[in-house]
């Protein structure tokens, strides 16, 4: 607890002294200091003048030096779980990784981020199955971290003198005081918009900045009904998973969806909660101009399944590019504009315009060959982090050239202008130099996240009302996180 | 029979013909889905009888890179097949011991049996999943057959139907000298052939239908049964409805044929398991 | 001597049914009865058991999921029980008396219990679902303006999963009652007839009376197994997240396999134990008292 504090102090200093330099937009707010200094450092072209003073060796702002091994033709295994597949730039990653160790092969497990895959995953740990892994989501990590899944390495990363400020930008994502993983994946949020719709509705520019109720509006634009007075295609839908309703929270404080800045308790009774799930549940239920959340969970189905069919003309999406550039079973007859995640009010910080921390990789406790995973992590977890734009996540770490994420994806600029629009591409998706959020307490995390996530579809579904639902969930949660301390 | 008697059947058979439409009417529908392409599952107006007949989606649910109905079924059948027979085998020695042995300790044991009755296997599953996992029998189809090698129903009823079979029998055949192990094997056991089957019928039933422990036990696609397989669609990422149709129209089919071939043994099996006296 | 070889060949037929019967069946329920007075996952190995004493069953009790679970079960085996008793009864009268094609509707009846509930549960998944065939029907013929979110609305989702389990459950009792008809004898109506009593009042007098056995037996089994869904409420609430449609086995397989809860889970299945022998202790004593032969 007490290192926790220590770190929240140290990213307090160090906001201080980005705000000195004027390297950071989020800066001119004053209230929400720690998230601003995260992951906001513009990448590749400018190192950020950061200082750790944890980091002994090597050199303030040097952040490849130790990467490698010095043997790089050193042999051994490493059997690596992710949640992406090989195609899905797993595997050019493992064969960049291979050009710099010949000898280490690498074993790639696709596994499914759900509790099924999860469980596998824990329960193939325990049977020393894996030596690295990813962990997708805080949830997830956290439970690994709770419970020594993942080696401590502290003393691996204090004895090479990593600097984790100066790599990925922070130092929060720690357990008991000890380094578990390295939060080296991180996703952007955005909206797609069926350029087609948006130009049939006459709404002219993509915008560079806007408001809820700015995009409400331009989804009503965009909202179509048949003869019978049904909808047949939403203006707009909010990412399928339920708790995206707390986002706004990360967009106006930059940190903790689920817990209040100050009490550390739960933050469902937040006015800026309450107001979004109102507004998602008006938008859904009552205008119609929202592919209905309920539909997403009673289904099953995801942003992949309406937005490339054309039953959504826009969405709130982390990683619909994955399955845009998949245009085998995605196919689709119109070209995707970006805009950025929406603000509460005009001229706020927005911290949901970058890139949010998500997956944490770290070598297991049940690993096989510790040299090989060290090293295998190690590159991972810097050069080979950028291959995650592939499947629609984004790299976390500072040397990662995002110049060319879209040759990347796409092969090149010109087969991409077939599918995407290239300049709203590059403004919006995966923007490190734009605020990002952070999660700075994950007290019961993975009870406080179902909470709200159940209570969250009962007033989606409108057999609570939000303010009852939020008001039972605050109650549950804070049960919940007082028991946890 | 009187002309109103045949009109009185006639009348009850239309109606009953009604109800059973309405019965398979689920699957109908779902046969109906798994021959469709994938925009025409939940098209309206709904074609019972779709207009392109696309046989591929059973091609591509059968051969399967990750997760095949061969594999699927391949593994099902090991589990049912290994776990009925080690089931009847086993509970036809100890009822036949409970029955025609006479050895100390006998009620204890019986009634230790008999009292498991009562728990649930859900009750054990948490419990068993660390057995397991300390086992190394985690992830491998032991994890299901081994439990149900033990049927304290098996038990019971076959003792019940040692104890039915003479003692003349026995005592002949130990004149000649025969020791248990011949009695049982060649005397005894081959009259219990009609309650063996009962009992094959319905451990074949319970452990077709076995879906919570392969949900927690087996997590490797290559060890999945018929019913995660289906789930294993459902879940997919690309959402093809015609192929969860064609694996549920795959995992039900064969079972009904099954069935309507040895009709006579599930009938007689499920009568006798109900009624008692 | 003999009386030792005796033993020793008991000993040797009971040995594997008793091996694993104590491995699989006696440890871990008594591991069971252990684990629910203590807090513990697995992930943190053995030496991270802590004991709680009855900590966890007193947090069951003020637990709103797990009261949610046990109304829910409650109300599945209410709605399910009577229901399909009742319909497999008077398919098994009226199949037992003069009808045509009786194999095939038998056969019909019957399909539904020996599927794989699994796939039987992924079609019903799928016909109610928003634009499924279900609601497709209600706009076409009745015309309604809002279709039901059967699957989304914890109240409405109960219905699918009543239904498909009516479904399964008729075929088998259907059998069982069929068999039991044919055991009443003859001569029992034969006598009735001469006192009067034909139709409906020869099923309320002779066969209800006859069959009650039967009846009884088919209300514990179908009890216990309603008490023990899971199947059909794991595949037609995968992926939605209300609290509204789990039942006592989705609770216990939750809080383990998901929130990774052992002791606390290993509570409720202490529960659900006491729920199943309570029925079985009834039927021991209900047999006695109310089944006339």
């Amino acid at each position: 607890m007490k290192k926790r504090v220590l770190a929240l102090l140290l990213a307090l200093s160090m906001a201080l002294a980005l705000a000195a330099c004027g390297g950071n937009p989020g800066a001119e707010t004053p209230a929400p200091s720690a998230p601003a200094a995260s992951p906001s450092a513009p990448a590749s072209t400018a190192p950020a003048p950061v200082e750790s003073p944890a980091s002994t060796a090597p050199a303030a702002g040097d952040i490849t030096s130790w990467i490698l091994e010095e043997d790089t033709g050193m042999s051994g295994t490493v059997r690596f779980w992710i949640p992406f597949k090989g195609e899905q730039g797993m595997n050019d990653m493992i064969a960049e990784f291979n050009q710099t160790y010949p000898n280490i092969k690498v074993e790639l497990t696709t596994y499914s981020n759900n509790a099924d895959g999860n469980l596998s995953v824990n329960a193939a740990i325990m049977s020393e199955e894996v030596d690295v892994l990813a962990s997708f989501g805080l949830a997830n990590t956290y439970l690994r971290w709770e419970n020594g899944l993942y080696q401590d390495l502290t003393g691996l990363v204090a004895g090479d003198g990593i600097s984790l400020t100066d790599n990925w930008g922070t130092d929060a994502y720690t357990y008991d005081g000890k380094i578990y993983t390295l939060p080296c994946g991180g996703i952007s949020y955005y909206i797609c918009v069926n350029m087609d719709a948006w130009n049939a509705a006459g709404l002219g520019e993509l915008p560079a900045e806007w408001t809820w109720d700015e995009y409400l509006a331009a989804c009503e634009a965009m909202t179509q009904a048949d003869a019978g007075g049904q909808v047949s295609v939403y203006g707009g839908s909010d990412s399928h998973s339920i708790e995206c309703f707390t986002f706004p929270k990360y967009q106006v404080t930059g940190r903790d969806n689920y817990y209040d800045d100050a009490t550390g308790l739960s933050s469902f009774g937040d006015p800026i909660i309450l107001n979004s799930l109102k507004r998602e549940i008006k938008a859904e239920l009552e205008d119609k101009v929202w592919y209905p959340k309920s539909i997403y969970r009673a289904d099953g189905t995801s942003g992949q399944d309406t937005y490339p069919s054309g039953k959504v003309a826009s969405i709130v999406t982390n990683n619909m590019i994955r399955f845009l550039r998949d245009t085998e079973n995605y196919p689709t007859d119109f070209v995707t504009g970006f805009a950025p995640y929406p603000v509460e009010e005009k001229g706020q910080t927005n911290y949901m315009a970058g890139v949010g921390y998500f997956s944490h990789a770290g070598i297991t406790t049940g690993c096989q060959d510790q040299a090989a995973a060290e090293a295998f992590l190690k590159w991972y977890s810097t050069y080979g982090s950028k291959y995650l734009a592939v499947a629609g996540h984004q790299s976390t770490w500072k040397g990662t050239d995002t110049a060319n994420i879209i040759t990347m994806l796409f092969g090149s600029e010109d087969s991409a202008a077939a599918i995407v629009d290239v300049d709203s591409f590059k403004r919006v998706v995966g923007n490190t130099a734009a605020p990002g959020f952070i999660d700075t307490v994950n007290t019961a995390n993975s009870e406080v996240a179902s909470i709200l996530k159940s209570y969250g579809l009962s007033a989606l579904n409108g057999e609570m009302s939000p303010e009852d639902a939020m008001a039972a969930a605050q109650a549950e949660a804070d049960a919940a996180i007082k028991d946890a301390q | 029979m009187k002309k109103r008697d045949i009109r009185i059947a006639i009348l009850k058979t239309v109606i009953l013909t009604l109800l059973a439409l309405l019965f398979v009417s689920p699957l109908l529908w779902m046969v109906s889905s798994s021959l469709k392409p994938a925009s025409e599952v939940f098209a309206t107006p709904f074609h019972l009888i779709p207009e392109t007949v696309k046989w591929s989606n059973y091609v591509t649910v059968w051969t399967d890179d990750t997760v095949s109905m061969i594999q699927a079924y391949f593994n099902t059948f090991k589990i049912v097949i290994i776990a009925t027979f080690g089931q009847i085998v086993i509970a036809s020695m100890a009822a036949y011991a409970f029955a025609k042995v006479d050895f100390r300790g006998k009620n204890i044991i019986f009634l230790l049996f008999l009292s498991s009755m009562m728990i649930p296997t859900q009750v054990t599953i948490i419990p068993r999943f660390m057995l397991f996992k300390t086992m190394n029998l985690y992830n491998t189809h032991w994890s299901i057959i081994l439990p149900t090698l033990f049927g304290a129903t098996s038990i019971f009823m076959l003792r019940q139907f040692y104890m039915g079979l003479p003692n003349d029998l026995m005592e002949a055949a130990k004149i000649d000298g025969a020791g248990h192990f011949r009695i049982f094997l060649q005397i005894m056991m081959p009259l219990t052939k009609s309650a063996m089957i009962t009992l094959v019928v319905l451990a074949f039933i319970a452990s077709w239908n076995e879906y919570l422990s392969p949900l927690i036990f087996l997590t490797k696609e290559k060890l999945f049964t018929v019913s995660q397989a289906i789930r294993w669609y459902l879940q997919d990422d690309l959402k093809r409805y015609e192929l969860v149709m064609a694996a549920s129209t795959s995992a039900i089919l064969p079972v009904v044929i099954l069935f309507i071939t040895c009709q006579k043994y599930f009938v007689e099996g499920i009568a006798t398991s109900g009624v008692k006296g | 001597m003999r009386k030792r070889k005796e033993n020793l060949t008991g000993y040797v037929f009971v040995a594997p049914a008793l091996i694993v019967f104590l491995v699989f069946v006696a440890f871990p329920f008594f591991f069971s009865l252990f684990l629910s007075l203590t807090e513990w996952n697995f992930l943190s190995g053995w030496g991270g058991i802590q004991w709680k004493g009855l900590e966890n069953f007193a947090k069951l009790a003020g637990d709103q999921n797990f009261r949610q679970a046990v109304v829910n079960t409650v109300i599945y085996t209410v709605a399910t029980v009577p229901i399909s008793i009742l319909i497999a009864l008077v398919l098994a009268y009226v199949l037992n008396g003069k009808v045509y094609l009786k194999k095939t509707l038998r056969l019909a009846f019957f399909i539904p219990y020996i599927s794989n509930m699994v796939a039987l549960a992924a079609v019903f998944k799928f016909m109610f679902r928003d634009d499924g065939i279900i609601n497709n029907v209600l706009l076409n013929v009745f015309h309604l303006q809002e279709v039901p979110r059967w699957l989304s609305n914890s109240e409405l989702n109960k219905i699918p999963i009543i239904l498909i389990l009516i479904w399964t459950a008729v075929g088998y009792e259907l059998i069982v009652y069929m068999a039991a008809l044919q055991n009443v004898p003859k001569e029992l109506y034969e006598a009735g007839k001469l006192d009067g009593a034909t139709g409906f009042k020869q099923f309320v007098h002779i066969t209800f009376p006859m069959i009650s056995p039967t009846t009884f037996y088919l209300v514990v089994v179908r009890m216990i197994a309603a008490f023990k869904v899971f199947s059909a409420i794991n595949i037609i609430t995968l992926g939605t997240a209300t609290r509204g449609n789990t039942s006592l086995v989705v609770e216990i397989y939750q809080d383990a396999f998901q929130s990774y809860k052992f002791g606390y889970a290993s509570a409720e299945a202490v529960v659900l134990f006491a729920i199943i022998l309570a029925i079985t202790l009834f039927n021991f004593w209900g047999q006695k008292k109310w089944v006339h032969y």
